[in-house]
């Protein structure tokens, strides 16, 4: 199989959108088939990187549960975009070491290089 | 080889749609459905069109569409009937959502299927061939 680069652009919570579960299926798919995978998280998913969670007391899933595993996965390029963690109240120093803090123009240039993008 | 080309001027091109939101929920759907005639009228390829999420009830046979209103999965059918395309749900999607053909209604024990014929029950694995194998992969979700 061709190795293809796909960016998977992450912006909706977990909690606030089905389609979040649904972006994580098609990153873990891909990297499963060796696929070139990248990953920005922004907007509304930041928040709740790198807090505590406890879904079960909602009764859902946590699909972000996964995400201590995409290094696992391969997937090593895992970025966060600056000004979204500045708007959660975060510091880019809150960012975990698997996750590169992004300014635009390096979102920019990621979307530029990707063979595929998919946004959520 | 000479490449394919349409009109002299464009070369033809492998489109491969995804469509991730349901009927009536929002104008996706809508817009990927002509898109889709668009992309075969142009002369293109349509190879594969892909439901996923919200997107698999625009497969099922039992929504009812009011009168005034484009009925769009009798729409999807008349297109991949007409143009004999590959029309691939998504299982897991699929399974969440109610829309299952007859061996996933019998294996579930849940009555009759309601997947339209012209559909066929697949995964992520087609999704990831198709943006392998397409020129470009669209994507229509709310």
């Amino acid at each position: 199989m061709t190795q293809t680069h796909f960016l998977f652009l992450i912006r909706r919570s977990p909690f606030g959108s089905g389609r979040t579960a649904g972006c994580l299926d098609m990153l873990l798919t891909a990297a499963t088939f060796d696929q070139r995978v990248s990953v920005v998280f922004s907007g509304d998913s930041v928040a709740l990187l790198g807090a505590e969670r406890d879904s079960r007391h909602i009764g859902l899933k946590d699909p972000f549960k996964a995400l201590s595993a995409l290094p696992l996965y391969g997937v090593e390029q895992i970025y966060v975009e600056k000004g979204a963690m500045l708007s959660a109240g975060l510091d880019t120093a809150d960012a975990t070491p698997a996750m590169v803090p992004l300014d635009t123009a390096g979102i920019r240039q990621l979307i530029h290089d990707a063979d595929r993008v998919f946004i959520c | 080889m000479p490449e394919a080309r349409i009109q002299g001027k464009i070369p033809a091109m492998k489109f491969s749609i995804i469509v991730s939101a349901a009927p009536y929920a929002s104008q996706a759907p809508s817009t990927a459905l002509n898109v889709a005639r668009a992309i075969l009228a142009q002369g293109h390829t349509l190879q594969r069109l892909f439901f996923f999420e919200d997107g698999v009830h625009n497969a099922s046979r039992l929504v009812v569409s009011p009168q005034d209103e484009t009925d769009l999965p009798a729409e999807w059918a008349a297109l991949i009937g007409g143009h004999e395309l590959e029309a691939v749900v998504c299982v897991s999607s699929a399974l969440k959502r109610g829309v299952l053909d007859e061996r996933e209604a019998r294996r579930y024990e849940r009555g009759d299927g309601n997947l339209m014929e012209c559909f066929s029950i697949g995964g992520l694995g087609q999704w990831l061939e198709a943006c392998q194998d397409s020129d470009r992969v669209l994507t229509f979700a709310a």
